[in-house]
């Protein structure tokens, strides 16, 4: 079970935290540069060294769906799972810690946790890449630590982030100030599922820019403050908010969780709205809006992954479906997820 | 105010970066902006990041690979372990490998300074932390006779490269390969 079927701390802010670390083999051509047959033999001497406590999935012969399915669950990037060179992912046995091999640098490992659990997940990375560390050299410099196809990412080359769930800062116009301050302090917070500067679905990603210079350690010490601050302060406003207009607040959310649970039609963008909705609504218990106990965070979250394109086709039998099609399955398939546990 | 980028069209979005202490500002204009992503808080919600405002910088890193053709007959280097030379680093805005970094040392550490600042590694790498990180093991066991074979033969394998002796790393290569195998 991935990130979004278990509940970690804080599931009312925070959906899951997630550790990247880019390493790269001394001496082996990267990207463009490196050949077909060399990728191979790196992903086969990659089994080597994980040993069983891996499973692989060759993505140069995944069918589309089945890849682009990885990246709307988070596990890949979207560039990993469109890609054409040979490439594969590792996965645990946990599906907590998941290895790209040969996406921009030889190996990104990452690991994603449920809920505010950052130390955990930066742990479970380490432990992968002790893994590798012990079979392949790594390539390290000790004025520039990690050597990393992208000069960017040099330094540790580590990216954590926590993907938060926002949706009074989002109302109350306070994401343009947390992302000005977040800059300042070299992080950076990303909408998620959005378009343009609107992030439909008030996720957001925040996760720290600087690789140079500081320890993993205080990378993941600084972003944990940063993001203590924001969930109290999103708890605040959402108190604020159900506050200052418990009947309007309860209105809006009871109706998306019938949107939810009895639609026969429902479009990606639609869902996302509702989804917004009865998220908060679990949040504020105190609010008369009807929803289940059972309705949990981490029911909404599965139901929010289920009901994405490639993850509802791949649930769907794995064909190609027109946006109709799958617009009656995303509903069909929030009925059975939602009101099996009402 | 022109962009600084461009020259050509008004300068409207002032762009602030402060990495380790260091402040370094830009004044670009619209379209400057949008092709180095500077400002857009949405996009690559997945990405390692970074990499489109770096390969626009690049090019003012070597004036020489933006002004266009060097001299044929004065041969480019290249890099000894992928065959990278430093204007295929620029277009990219990335390195062809890790020996990239060794060899054109000198022309990548301005821009590596214009990301980072003056900062040097702090962090804990496998090699140095593995007793005293969570979840590390140590990298190599210490009664394992092939390891230690096979990293002084990676010693010698660099050696090489960096002396540009191919035929002997070429030899090198091979036995490390062979150690793996057993």
């Amino acid at each position: 079970m991935s990130w979004y079927g278990k509940e970690g701390p804080c599931p009312d802010v925070v959906l899951s935290s997630r550790v990247r670390l880019a390493r790269n083999v001394e001496g082996l051509p990267m990207g463009k540069r490196l050949s077909r047959e060399r990728a191979e033999e790196l992903i086969s001497d990659t089994a080597d060294a994980l040993g069983n406590a891996f499973d692989k999935t060759d993505f140069s012969h995944l069918d589309r769906i089945t890849a682009a399915s990885y990246a709307e669950e988070h596990i890949v990037s979207t560039e990993f799972a469109s890609a054409d060179n040979a490439r594969a992912l590792y996965k645990n046995e946990a599906d907590d810690t998941y290895i790209m091999v040969c996406e921009e640098d030889h190996f990104r490992i990452q690991s994603i946790t449920a809920g505010y659990s950052l130390p955990e997940a930066y742990a479970h990375a380490r432990a992968a890449e002790a893994s590798l560390a012990a079979k392949f050299k790594l390539a390290f410099d000790d004025e520039l630590g990690y050597l990393t196809h992208c000069p960017t990412n040099l330094g540790t080359a580590m990216r954590a982030s926590v993907m938060m769930f926002l949706p009074a800062l989002t109302r109350t116009n306070g994401i343009a100030a947390i992302a000005r301050q977040l800059s300042k302090l070299g992080m950076t917070v990303r909408g998620m599922y959005g378009e343009g500067s609107e992030a439909a679905a008030c996720l957001y990603q925040i996760s720290n820019q600087v690789t140079l210079g500081v320890t993993e350690e205080e990378t993941i010490s600084k972003l944990t403050q940063l993001a203590d601050i924001i969930i109290a302060e999103e708890r605040k406003r959402r108190d604020e908010l159900a506050k200052n207009s418990p009947d309007e607040l309860s209105d809006l959310i009871a109706r998306s969780y019938g949107a939810l649970t009895h639609s026969r039609v429902m479009s990606c963008r639609e869902f996302m709205d509702h989804w917004v909705n009865v998220r908060l609504g679990v949040a504020l218990p105190s609010l008369d809006t009807g929803i289940p106990k059972d309705i949990t965070f981490s029911v909404l979250d599965t139901s929010l992954i289920e009901s994405q394109p490639s993850v509802l086709m791949l649930y769907s039998g794995g064909s190609e479906l027109e946006p109709h099609e799958r617009d009656c399955r995303r509903a069909s398939r929030l009925r059975e997820r939602l009101s099996e546990k009402a | 105010m022109l962009c600084e980028k461009c020259g050509k069209n008004e300068a409207t979005i002032h762009y602030s970066e402060i990495i380790n202490g260091k402040k370094t500002s830009y004044a670009l204009c619209r379209d400057c902006a949008d092709k180095m992503g500077v400002g857009d808080i949405t996009s690559d919600p997945f990405g390692f990041g970074g990499s489109s405002l770096l390969s626009t910088f690049f090019g003012d890193m070597f004036p020489a690979v933006k002004s266009g053709r060097r001299q044929p007959s004065v041969p480019e280097r290249r890099c000894p372990v992928c065959g990278a030379s430093l204007s295929d680093i620029a277009a990219d805005g990335k390195v062809g490998c890790s020996e990239c970094y060794r060899t054109f040392r000198a022309e990548l550490m301005p821009t590596v300074r214009r990301i980072h600042g003056s900062a040097v590694y702090k962090g804990n790498a496998a090699q140095k932390s593995a007793d005293t990180t969570v979840g590390a093991v140590p990298e190599k066991a210490p009664d394992d006779p092939a390891r230690t074979e096979a990293d002084t033969l990676r010693a010698e394998l660099y050696e090489a490269i960096k002396n540009e002796d191919f035929e002997r790393a070429a030899v090198l290569r091979d036995k490390i390969k062979a150690l793996g195998n057993n």
